[in-house]
């Protein structure tokens, strides 16, 4: 049985591992570990609550939005609060679709579209097409 | 910075070879024959990331255009300045495709050393990449840098990671440790803007110099004043009119001091310099500064006055470890490995260092010293140990049933094949995939005009990284 290890797997937010196990061109099991740890949830203990949202929209660049949004709610909900300011509830609107906006083309563009798209192909291309042929 | 290997070349003949836009991004590793060339001689660029967020990498490759337009964008560096030969974020390769071009590119010197996020103090475990503890690679590769650079508040100076159960530091602090005198910049910030990392390799790569910098390595040109000496509102500031309810309407305009703004501590060019290509910038949006430049980021109160202690960070609650972090279920008799559970409970000193990731039973199942990845002693916690005899009931059954045969070889080389379909890229103008993705995207959101500028540019940036 054949181990096949990734180390690391670029083009994601963190480090990451994989491993898989292939026999007979069939994967048996599989394994993934993130390899990079910060500690973050303790530096929120006996701090001021209203910095949460700033401290975990840092544990990732590419979603920080949606990070900062969800802290915030947390932090209603230890409170108990349950209803927020007209005002607040589009601001946080605005902010989550504004991070939709730059993040999922972000995503795609930067670092999965290379696994969809083969450009090898273009190097033995013996078509035709005048824009291809102009790469 | 006499190591910094340089030398000119046309743009023309630069567009001649396309495969140097493939070894921009690191693609040259995968693509055969003489796309692989790497004919160009370009200053190599290494960027390492550590305990990172990639946010600083995000800064740097969203920004649509320079905020002024005689101000080079990204492409113009990526491709015509530098040669990025390692960066885990945006290059192609994986696994050892990725390290080999590190191995590769540390062994011929004189590369420009990028640290983005920081490495760990309290214990070297938190921040592994390809089995090695970061750091290890870090000191490799900044001996034979040119210079190396710390990229946003973690990679300079620890930032928010220094405050954390980690104890993250910047490059300052790992060269002093190791006692290596290459040359260093840091260009803090979280992020740290586009325009001060792009401005601060070019000035290294044009004038084969180290700019101007204060006494915490960071650039004057950028970091030379406060933010509060150039502040907009700082005639509220000396007219003693400070901002005290949010939502007093008369209040607008007034200074941010008693709200938390840092100001007065924080060096950087923001106030003339805004966000996003000139968008807005956080005091501009009414949000108080939060000294995001300062090495004192972990401790500032960030919407009030003052700092908080600096000391360990407190230890995590005690608590029983029963399961053992594992997809699995683990058996009774696992208590430590790969746990990040503090099963030790308490030992606060030292910020978590001395953590219980694994006790000395633990023989190393799942762990990352690549083969033998379970031993005799393994009872099954997240391990693929098939033997029945071994294996507690109820763990692991789908791979108990599944596999052809007991264990495994030890691990019989990990063999990631290029070709096999996904990770595989080759070298062309950009203008055909630019095009391609930029379509994809005015498909996906429609014909607003904002978005069709924004995929025009995404495409073309994208293209043009390739």
């Amino acid at each position: 049985m054949a181990r096949v290890v990734i180390d690391p797997l670029t083009r994601i937010e963190g480090h990451l591992k994989i491993e898989v196990e292939i026999a007979n061109g069939k994967v048996y099991d599989a394994w993934s570990s993130g390899t990079m740890a910060r500690g973050a949830e303790n530096m929120l203990i006996g701090r001021d609550p209203r910095d949460a949202a700033f401290v975990t929209a840092r544990m990732c660049g590419v979603c920080f939005g949606a990070h900062a949004w969800t802290s915030s709610i947390a932090v209603e909900r230890a409170q108990g609060t349950t209803k927020i300011p007209e005002l607040a509830r589009i601001l946080r609107n605005l902010i989550i679709g504004a991070c939709w906006l730059h993040d999922k083309p972000l995503h795609f563009f930067h670092l999965a579209a290379l696994d969809y798209l083969d450009l090898r192909v273009l190097l033995n291309y013996r078509g035709s097409d005048p824009d291809i042929l102009k790469i | 910075m006499e190591g910094l290997k340089v030398s000119v070349i046309s743009r023309r003949d630069f567009l001649k070879v396309m495969g140097a836009a493939a070894a921009a991004l690191g693609l040259s590793q995968v693509i055969p024959g003489e796309w692989a060339s790497g004919a160009l001689n370009k200053p190599a660029l290494i960027w390492l990331e550590g305990q990172d967020c990639a946010g600083c990498t995000e800064s740097l490759i969203s920004v649509l255009k320079g905020s002024r337009a005689d101000q080079p964008d990204i492409r113009d560096v990526v491709l015509d300045m530098v040669e990025i030969k390692y960066h885990e974020t945006i290059m192609a390769g994986s696994g050892y495709v990725a390290e080999e071009a590190l191995e590769e590119t540390i062994a011929r010197g004189g590369y420009i050393l990028v640290l983005e996020g920081s490495l760990p103090t309290a214990d070297e475990r938190f921040c592994y990449v390809a089995g090695h503890p970061l750091e290890e690679t870090f000191v490799q590769a900044a001996k034979r840098a040119a210079v190396v650079i710390g990229v946003g508040a973690c990679g300079s100076f620890g930032g928010l990671v220094k405050g954390m159960t980690s104890r993250g530091e910047g490059v300052g602090y790992f060269l002093q440790k190791h006692g290596i005198n290459t040359p260093y910049v840091c260009v803090p910030g979280c992020p740290a803007k586009p325009e001060w990392i792009l401005g601060t390799v070019l000035h290294i790569v044009i004038n084969r110099s180290l700019p101007a910098m204060d006494s915490l390595h960071r650039p004057l040109m950028y970091y030379g004043n406060t933010v509060h000496s150039r502040c907009p509102r700082q005639n509220n500031f000396m007219a003693g009119k400070f901002l005290t309810d949010w939502n007093d309407p008369d209040q607008a305009g007034y200074c941010l001091l008693l709200k938390g703004c840092k100001g007065p501590q924080a060096h950087s060019n923001c106030p003339d310099l805004w966000w996003n290509d000139g968008a807005n910038w956080c005091i501009g949006a009414c949000a108080p500064c939060s000294g995001c430049t300062e090495p004192r980021l972990a401790y500032y109160h960030i919407y009030g006055e003052g700092e908080y202690e600096e000391g360990p960070p407190p230890p995590p609650p005690a608590q029983e470890c029963t399961d053992c972090h594992s997809p699995h279920g683990a058996g009774d008799n696992c208590t430590a490995c790969h746990t990040p559970h503090d099963t030790g409970g308490g030992g606060g000193g030292g910020g978590g260092g001395g953590g219980a990731y694994t006790n000395e039973d633990c023989v190393g199942c799942h762990s990352d010293k690549q083969t033998g990845h379970f031993g005799a002693n393994c009872v099954g916690c997240h391990s693929d140990n098939t033997d029945p005899n071994t294996h507690p009931p109820g763990a692991g059954g789908a791979s108990a049933s599944s596999a052809p045969s007991g264990g495994n070889s030890g691990g019989s080389g990990g063999s990631w094949t290029p070709s096999g379909g996904g990770n595989s890229g080759g070298g062309n103008s950009g203008g055909l995939l630019g095009g391609l993705v930029g379509d994809l995207l005015g498909d996906v959101l429609g014909g607003l005009p904002v978005v069709g500028d924004l995929t025009k540019t995404v495409g073309g940036l994208l293209g043009g990284l390739l």
